[in-house]
């Protein structure tokens, strides 16, 4: 049974905690790989290294799915799984990884390569925030999380990660006008 | 001016927050971000809008938040497409993912009580066909042991939840995802012996 129209990630994911085989694994591979690359990509991981640390997370949510209670918390679980794999390979490495990657084209020891495609805009605009910030305002702008959802993800109170998300705002503002290009 | 107010965390720990909470203006940082954001509540929604009529230094703060707002998520847009995954690459990762968990599926339960797996295959049979239908429910059952165990191989007790999860995966996409739910709570329920 071939699965030919594409679906959005909610159906696969609510497919995939109903019943998960191979058919909605694949299609829930399909709908949240590029999040998973895109997130290890901007932190300082080549293209090889995001694509095997992205298998990780996604056999770690094959086997470990049966434990999440509520569908509505799969995006933070599935973040929790990815930022606990990457600070594992840190571990077992010994690299150092950015929050975001601030330093584009740069060649780390150990062949880890900052990306050019890393030099967006946004990343400038990264460097002037906290660490913490930087995560949240990666979280919510790139990764597109509700704000309880990236509460749940860092384990801190929604109202924090509200007060933090504005107050960035109004840092990039103070820092970068209202009219830059 | 700024506020500080004190939260409990659990545990016991006070959390320092500080929020906008301007005795003249009166907005917090989370309803600044629902307005923004078009999730405000219509009522709050009239009184920001009301406040900023009349307010120059809000009406430049919404102005701000505005602009940076757009920005931000227009560079997201950016960077997700610039980050997109060759199909080769997707293919390449996909099928290799499965080939890990196959490798890795756990052994199955050895149980004075257990249940051989083609008994198993034949209590879900029993469990589907007043659902499906004897003929859909036999062949939806060989496809799924077709895809676990390959071509002329069997279901045991070592890939028996890779099957139960094919089998579930099937029946969602015959009679619905509750009873898809159904087979696979029933198929893990059984103690399935090794071998």
């Amino acid at each position: 049974m071939e699965v030919s129209l594409p679906v959005s990630e909610q159906e696969a994911i609510d497919r995939f905690l109903g019943a998960p085989g191979e058919e909605s694994f694949r299609d829930l591979f399909r709908t949240i790989v590029p999040r998973l690359v895109r997130y290890f990509r901007t932190r300082g991981c080549d293209r090889e290294l995001a694509e095997d640390l992205t298998q990780e997370v996604m056999v770690t949510v094959y086997h470990q799915s049966g434990r999440l209670r509520k569908k509505e918390l799969f995006r933070p679980w599935l973040f929790k799984i990815v930022k606990n794999t990457l600070l594992q390979h840190v571990r077992r490495t010994g690299r150092k990884v950015a929050t975001v990657a601030l330093t584009p084209g740069v060649h780390e020891p150990g062949g880890v390569i900052v990306d050019p495609l890393a030099a967006s805009r946004f990343n400038e605009w990264m460097a002037w925030l906290e660490p913490d910030e930087r995560q949240i305002m990666t979280l919510r702008y790139v990764e597109e999380l509700e704000y309880h959802e990236i509460a749940d993800v860092l384990e801190m109170p929604t109202g924090t990660v509200q007060w933090k998300v504005f107050h960035s705002k109004r840092k990039l503002a103070a820092r970068f006008g209202k009219n830059s290009a | 001016m700024e506020g500080v107010s004190l939260e409990k965390e659990a545990g016991g720990a006070i959390r320092k927050e500080f929020s906008l909470m301007n005795s003249e203006h009166g907005f917090s940082e989370r309803q600044w971000l629902e307005f923004l954001d078009g999730t405000i509540e219509p009522a709050e929604q009239a009184q920001v809008l009301e406040h900023l009529a009349g307010c120059a230094d809000c009406a430049t703060l919404a102005s701000e938040l505005v602009v940076w707002r757009t920005r931000l998520l227009e560079e997201g847009q950016g960077l997700r497409e610039a980050f997109s995954v060759p199909e080769e690459a997707f293919q390449s990762m996909l099928s290799s993912s499965i080939e890990r968990i196959r490798s890795a599926e756990p052994a199955g339960v050895r149980s004075s009580f257990g249940w051989t797996a083609a008994e198993g295959i034949i209590v879900l049979r029993f469990l589907m066909e007043p659902i499906c239908g004897p003929g859909t429910a036999r062949a939806t059952i060989e496809l799924a042991v077709q895809r676990s165990a390959g071509e002329g191989s069997r279901v045991t007790g070592s890939n028996w939840r890779l099957f139960v999860g094919n089998l579930s995966d099937a029946a969602a996409w015959i009679c619905g995802s509750a009873f898809g739910r159904l087979v696979y709570r029933a198929g893990l329920g059984l103690a399935i012996e090794e071998g």
